[in-house]
């Protein structure tokens, strides 16, 4: 059959296309690529077409192969019946037919119009590989504890940053927003409970092999760009990142180009975020008739305004700084390659607005990964990453400093009776008439709108890491790697508060009265570098066909060295408002700090299996560190584990129901360093004095000296069973460990009659975290409905074992006011928290005088319960009321596809926490200044109606009693479980046929929304709330934080 | 290529083989090991010293005036509840603080007078130096003693964690030998006056005055004496005529100052004072001081508003009321409009002449010095427009320098040492607060005047980080 000549189409017009696109798209490593991969077109003889259609063993269509002319970059894909057409040149033509997964075949095209094509399934590439640190390892052959994230799995997210994406992907990881979703924040993440009271319980973040000193870099990963993510979990896996994996290990490995034809990606998506809950508080009516309940039990007045509430405005004041905020992403990206030369280039930008007025977050990245092979036994490659990133800040109540300059605290308590903006323009403020009438408003908290219009914080950050490799493999199965990376951070930040702003210096500033007074400014400049060189001799050899063998050396260097400086205008000595900046002080300060530690670290790894069957693995890592005392700054970390693949034993070979069974254990240890630099010296601190006005430098000795300061290690042991039915379509893995930290970097307390210090840095005591985890991947469907699940769920408890020697630590505040409430004992679990359990209010006098009161204590007050049964209520009285770290974390994502219609959802949760509702203290009912919320009103004890059902005690001045503002209490103590629904999207892929009349090869629109709801009893702005950062003494603590967003999204993603 | 990878290898292992890599100086921070090696890092030491006197008598009101019968809580200090209340607890954190700063100030003396030693310079200058540190170390220990009873005394640097734990309580009589061998020889090495530059440093007049006071402390009369005579006779110091002028930013460090506390207020170092932002009463604005935020702390108690003598010229400066909802006295001995918080100008005055004089008065009343007494007394008397005191025997006189001492001082962290001293805090503050019950101060209603309240307890933290340090009696 012979086939009539077609028109033919004009060749390397997409190379072309491709050229101005990456000129357009990026610098000139993306030109250099363009060059080496398009020399020239080629010159073309009579082309014809040939089609067929591609299929497997089973004779299922397959589509997406990837069909390329041998020699050229001619190239196509199949659609989604697996039908194809292309021109080829003439009849010596081959064609190169390849799909992941199979193994690729060449056709000699010949006379032949129509050629189907069939594909066998490449058994090897089928098992998944995982990524272990300075190596690979196939899925089935690990014996370790490590879950494996897909970039499939993270790239379509709306997210701003990878963190945020991983939330309910994987067992034992915890992804909590503590901050809310302030723009530019990154969530805190934790792998199997809590390593550390004295360290950091931060992950280590290894980005394409590089060791990150900080997640800076890993918060501005696109995750479009993401390959996969691996969490070494068990200190066997773990140990080879030895020192600084106690709190395990997140391997992000991004896109590397393939060879075949390039692709071309442009994805972009837009929408509308959204403050997901708002804290209820009391309106006008509500409000005024407390404000004078609250005064005549106290004998005073309100203002006689308040007599006139038409006169008065009704200000919902979260209205008023919230907003719904787009967010918006485009990004592109080219990626494939030669046989010798492979190449990913991907651009971003990122501009989310935060729901908060004047609060935004803005990202721009590149990504460009290229691998060269030189010769047959030599290759090389480099990374290249860098990202800009700005952001605008307001203060939030996290931040230290004044609680009464915090716009999310003061829209819950300024009275809805205050003007937002003033007939001339200046903004409402209650410390000023009619408000301050017979002594009636506050002072010190001002309008919250005129702190987010006003106030400037911005910061910026340029961040690149660089990435260069070499490997040689001189014999077969031997392999060298050298690879120089280098990160560098270059950060800006500028604060500025205007001489307009009321603040506590400047309580009566306004737009219309300035108070120069009132000025302050700060800028702050600050830059890192960090290097790490890491070498390393790989061998691979299989004897005999049964026993395989793999060995890895390691040395590794690297080093970290900071400085930022800080000039500061003083409060007072700005001369103008029209410079923003300190330069306008007649007065600046300044102050600089340094940051330098280095690591020097030299390991081992072996794995070993018998027939794929009896698997071994050992490894020893020994390092050192500057930031450990003169006598022990090494440490030598190892690990072993073993796994028993039962299913590969003769007697499972001849059944079909159970696909894998594997059983495996480990050990190993593994360190931490997360203390800071130089904390075991002591020094001399400036300290300076005045003599008759005149200023003396001086100096103090502070710090204690441990030259014996070293590695906190912890130890884990890993017992894993994984197995498989239905060939794979379930798959299930179950993970025991129990992990125990000792010698752990804390800040031991000394007496302190040693004057110097009243603690210094040691290694002492013990923490155990034991916990279960479950990781279940069903293929639920396979036809042309697919419909997919995993779900995974962990169980942790954190426990103190030992705090050298004491049976507790000092009790901690659970939120500024509240002292003595979170306990860390001996024997207990991490999190604990202790209060007072109010049962109602006395309601009367009997009840006042029969039951056990606190002294002072009077009619209308709570009554508290006497938890000791001692009679009296004290201190004694103070309870375990809950607990801040949760004891389940769940996640399950289900994927449906039909037909080019795809839809998935992410479900997340907590389980087993509770959370201190801190706003609640400020918020509460008192005398009346403040507004309160609106479950409270009309909801406290009435005296002329002393039987009245009410929850709360009685309004006005605080008698000697029961001080809420004092003490912990069991009304704000919530069940901090929540379930939420992260993410569901929805999209379409238009059908192949239309796409090839576009010359596209895949397009596909997609809505996609995050948080769209939350099944939760707390009512904050953010149901998984931590005031005092990543701290893991004081968890659940909430001071109305930064709400958490609720997003939509619409984006469209174009192949082409 | 090969050789380069070679080469490459080989560099690797050099590298490796040489663990300076991770030593690694600080950049930042002189280490305590290598300091000491000049004249000029004594000096540095010695200013570092008395800056730990800032930190130290920052606080000092919450220990020593609001416990007592002048000074109160009020809506915005209910924190300071228990102190006020008589109910403190060893976990109370002011006296956990008291502690903390009391022995930072002696870890500062104790490692200038161990490395000054040894160290060659000019010897009138180590003859300061160490007065200076042994006034210092002193005056600590002696408000520790004053506050706690039996406290460990540390004379020297300590280099371990064991070391730490072996310091125990020591017995009052020790710890007062070693402040009276330091007071003595500071008194006789230190100068009685310094140049401008250097005003503000410990004289000898200070250590006369402290020592002074020590004795009358512990009952010595007779020692007493002729060491507050000594100052009084040196002619350096008087009374000023305006009582007003003593505490004014403009007229630091005048002749009625024997010892205070410096503060550097208005260069925006932060290096300043916060008493009179402190102070003054919340809400008040600017009204009384630059604004901030008005802490409304060591507020006074309407028993030392009316304590005072009708037509007594102090009484404006001393004390005044805040009309609101509180009820607020307030002092106006800190009075300052700083720029911003901690940038006031106001020193913490430590000894003062008048304090001297009724000391003086005091020892010559015990001592059956009568007419000496009275003329000693009536100084302060005649500055303050008041009539002069005429014989009616000793235990009118005793009472009469008592009441002058409170309100002549008031708040200025003498009245609960006074009320120890005489051994009438117990009877004082029972009948203050039966008197005031029923009038209703602020929370008055709550407490309870125990007989172990005369001493602090050892702080919670202290004891539980050392359980050979017994606690005092009632604490437990």
């Amino acid at each position: 059959m012979t086939t009539p000549e077609l028109p033919a189409k004009k060749p390397g017009k997409t190379a072309v296309a491709g050229l101005v696109f990456c000129m357009v798209f990026l610098n000139c490593i993306s030109a250099f690529a363009i060059t080496v991969f398009y020399p020239e077109a080629p010159a073309f003889s009579v082309s014809r077409e040939v089609k067929g259609q591609v299929s497997d063993q089973k004779g299922e269509a397959l589509p997406g192969v990837s069909i390329l002319i041998k020699g050229t970059q001619q190239g196509m894909i199949t659609d989604s019946d697996g039908r194809y057409s292309i021109e080829v040149p003439d009849e010596n033509a081959v064609l190169i037919f390849s799909f992941v997964g199979y193994i690729s075949k060449e056709v000699t095209v010949g006379s032949r119009a129509v050629i189907d094509v069939l594909l066998e399934v490449d058994e090897k590439s089928l098992e998944e590989v995982v990524v272990i640190g300075y190596g690979t390892q196939s899925k089935k052959k690990l014996s370790t504890a490590i879950s494996r994230v897909s970039g499939k799995e993270v790239n379509h997210l709306p997210v701003a940053m990878p963190g945020d994406a991983l939330a309910g992907l994987a067992a034992g990881v915890q992804i909590q927003a503590g901050a809310g979703d302030v723009p530019g924040a990154a969530p805190t993440i934790r792998i199997r409970g809590i390593g550390s009271l004295g360290a950091s319980n931060s992950p280590l973040y290894v980005v394409d092999g590089y060791p990150l000193q900080s997640a800076a870099e890993f918060n501005r990963i696109n995750v479009s760009d993401i390959e996969s993510v691996e969490v070494l979990k068990d200190a066997a896996s773990a140990a080879i990142y030895g020192s600084r994996a106690a709190n395990g290990v997140i391997i992000v490995t991004t896109k590397r180009g393939q060879k075949g034809k390039v692709n071309f990606n442009l994805n972009a998506y837009s929408g509308i975020q959204d403050v997901a809950q708002r804290i209820e508080v009391m309106n006008k009516t509500e409000y005024l008739k407390y404000a004078k309940d609250a005064r005549d039990a106290s004998g005073l007045q309100i203002p006689d305004i308040y007599y006139q509430p038409e006169n008065l405005p009704d200000t919902d004041w979260q209205d008023v700084i919230f907003r719904k905020a787009p967010m918006s992403k485009v990004e592109l990206s080219a990626r494939g390659g030669t046989e010798k030369i492979r190449f990913s280039i991907s651009g971003s930008f990122l501009n989310q607005t935060g729901t908060m007025i004047g609060t935004d977050y803005k990202v721009i990245s590149v990504r460009a990964n290229i691998d060269a092979d030189l010769t047959d036994r030599l290759s090389i490659g480099a990374n290249f990453a860098p990202s800009y990133t700005t952001t605008n800040l307001r203060p939030t109540p996290r931040d230290p400093g004044n609680w009464g300059y915090s716009p999310i605290y003061l829209a819950m308590i300024v009275p809805p009776v205050v003007d937002v903006r003033l007939p001339n323009g200046d903004y409402g403020h209650n410390n000023v008439l009619p408000h301050t009438q017979y002594g009636f408003a506050e002072v010190g908290g001002f309008n919250p709108l005129a702190i987010l219009e006003l106030e400037h914080r911005r910061s910026t950050r340029f961040g690149i890491i660089n990435n260069l490799f070499l490997e040689w493999k001189p014999l077969t199965g031997l392999k060298f790697r050298t690879q120089w990376g280098a990160l560098l951070g270059a950060a800006v930040s500028e604060n500025y508060t205007p001489s307009t702003l009321a603040s506590l210096t400047a309580p009566f500033a306004n737009l219309s009265t300035p108070q120069l007074g009132g000025i302050a400014s700060s800028a702050g400049n600050s830059r890192d570098i960090d290097w790490v060189w890491e070498n390393n001799l790989t061998y691979e050899k299989s004897f005999g066909n049964a026993h395989n063998l793999s060995a890895m050396l390691l040395y590794s260097m690297q080093k970290y060295t900071a400085a930022s400086t800080t000039t500061t205008g003083r409060v007072g000595s700005f001369t103008n408002d029209l410079v923003r900046n300190p330069t306008a002080s007649s007065n600046q300060a300044g102050s600089i700090t340094y940051g330098v530690h280095s690591f020097l670290s030299y390991a081992a790894r072996v794995n070993y299996d018998f027939r794929n069957k009896y698997l071994f693995s050992g490894s020893v890592r020994t390092d050192g560190s500057s930031r450990f005392g003169a006598n022990n700054k090494f440490g030598v970390f190892q690990s072993y584990s073993a796994g028993w693949r039962i299913s590969e034993e003769p007697f499972l070979k001849d059944q079909t129901l159970l696909g894998e069974l594997k059983l495996r254990a480990s050990y190993g240890e593994t360190g931490n360093a997360n203390i800071g630099d130089f904390t075991w010296i002591s020094g001399m601190t400036e300290s300076h004095y005045s003599f008759n006005e005149l200023r003396y430098p001086g100096a103090r000795p502070s710090g204690f000296m441990n030259r014996d300061l070293t590695w906190e290690k912890s130890r884990q042991v890993n017992v894993g069973l994984e197995t498989s039915f239905l060939r794979d379509r379930i798959y299930l893995t179950l993970d025991v460990y129990r992990k125990r930290t000792q010698g752990m970097l804390f800040a031991k307390d000394l007496p302190a009659l040693v004057g110097y210090a009243t603690s210094f840095q040691t290694n002492i005591g013990s923490l155990e975290n034991k916990g279960i985890e479950l990781d279940l991947t069903t293929h639920n469907l396979n036809g042309r409905l697919t419909w997919n699940t995993t779900l995974n769920a962990s169980f942790n408890t954190t426990k103190v074992l030992d705090l050298g020697g004491r049976e507790s630590l000092n009790s901690l505040p659970g939120t500024p006011g509240w002292n003595d409430v979170y306990r860390i004992k001996v024997g207990d679990p991490l999190g604990n928290f202790y209060g007072f359990i109010i049962d109602g209010v006395i309601r009367n006098e009997s009840q006042l005088n029969t039951l056990p009161q606190w002294t002072g204590s009077g009619v209308g007050d709570y009554q508290i319960r006497d938890v000791n049964e001692d009679g009296v209520i004290n201190e004694g009285d103070r309870t375990l009321l809950g607990n801040g770290f949760p004891k389940l974390l769940f996640g399950a994502t289900n994927t449906f596809s039909f037909s080019g219609f795809d839809f998935s959802f992410i479900l997340q949760g907590v389980a087993g926490n509770h959370i201190i509702n801190g706003a609640s203290r400020h918020s509460e009912l008192w005398i009346g200044r403040w507004n309160a919320i609106k479950e409270m009103a009309g909801n406290y004890f009435d005296p002329a109606d002393p039987d009245r059902d009410v929850k709360y005690a009685r309004v006005g001045t605080v008698r000697a009693g029961f001080g809420t503002a004092s003490n912990l209490h069991s009304y704000a103590v919530y069940n901090g479980s929540f379930l939420r629904l992260r993410n569901v999207t929805l999209g379409y892929t238009i059908p192949a046929t239309i796409q090839r009349k576009l010359r596209l090869n895949s397009t596909r629109v997609y809505v996609s929304a995050q948080n769209l709801l939350t099944f939760t009893g707390y009512p904050g702005f953010n149901p998984e709330p931590s005031q005092y950062g990543e701290t893991v003494y004081q968890p659940g603590s909430d001071q109305a934080t930064y709400p958490v967003n609720r997003s939509i999204m619409i984006g469209l993603n174009i192949g082409f | 290529m090969r050789k380069a990878i070679i080469t490459f290898l080989a560099l690797g292992g050099l590298l490796a083989s040489c663990s300076d890599f991770v030593d690694i100086e600080s950049p930042t921070t002189v280490r305590q090991d290598s300091y000491f090696r000049n004249t000029s890092d004594f000096t540095a030491a010695v200013n570092g010293m008395y800056n730990g006197l800032r930190s130290y008598y920052s606080g000092f009101y919450l220990l020593a005036e609001i416990p007592s019968d002048n000074a109160q809580i009020n809506g915005y200090t209910l924190a300071q509840g228990p102190l006020d209340q008589l109910n403190w607890l060893p976990s109370t954190g002011e006296i956990q603080n008291n502690w903390v700063n009391s022995y930072s100030v002696i870890a500062r003396c104790n490692t200038i007078l161990e490395r000054i030693e040894p160290f060659d310079m000019n010897p009138d200058l180590k003859k300061q130096y160490q007065g200076e540190a042994r006034f210092t170390r002193a005056l600590i220990y002696f408000n520790l003693v004053q506050l706690f009873g039996d406290v460990p005394l540390v004379l020297k640097s300590i280099e371990s964690e064991e070391e730490a734990y072996t310091f125990l309580r020591v017995p009052v009589q020790d710890v007062y030998s070693q402040i009276k061998s330091d007071l003595l020889f500071a008194a006789d090495n230190l100068p009685g006056k310094y140049d401008a530059n250097n005003t503000g440093r410990v004289t000898s007049g200070a250590a006369s005055a402290l020592l002074g006071k020590v004795y009358v402390t512990n009952r010595e009369f007779d020692a007493a004496l002729p060491v507050l005579n000594r100052v009084t006779g040196s002619n350096l110091y008087k009374l000023l005529p305006d009582y007003e002028e003593v505490f004014s930013v403009g007229n630091k460090n005048n002749e009625e100052i024997i010892f205070d506390v410096q503060y550097l207020g208005g260069a925006g170092f932060g290096e300043g004072s916060n008493f009179s932002i402190g102070f003054a009463p919340a809400g008040s604005g600017t009204e009384i001081t630059s604004g901030g935020s008005p802490g409304s702390a060591n507020s006074g108690t309407l028993d030392l508003y009316n304590a005072f003598e009708e037509g007594d010229l102090r009484k404006k400066v001393a004390i005044a009321f805040w009309p609101s909802p509180d009820s607020l006295y307030y002092t106006l001995k800190f009075k300052d409009k700083p720029i911003a918080a901690n940038e006031g100008k106001n020193n913490w005055p430590v000894i003062r002449y008048p304090d001297v004089l009724l000391l003086l008065s005091e020892a010559q009343n015990e001592t059956g010095d009568i007419a000496g007494a009275l003329n000693s007394l009536n100084q302060v008397r005649a500055r303050a427009g008041l009539p002069l005191l005429k014989d009616t025997g000793q235990e009118e006189l005793r009472q009469a320098i008592q009441r002058e001492r409170r309100v002549e001082l008031c708040f200025e962290g003498h009245r609960w040492f006074d009320l120890l001293r005489t051994g009438t805090m117990l009877s004082t503050m029972r009948a203050y607060k039966e008197k005031y019950l029923r009038y209703g101060g602020y929370l008055v209603v709550n407490y309870d005047v125990a007989d172990h309240r005369v001493l602090f307890p050892i702080p919670f933290r202290e004891v539980s980080v050392n359980p050979e340090l017994v606690q005092n009696p009632g604490y437990n």
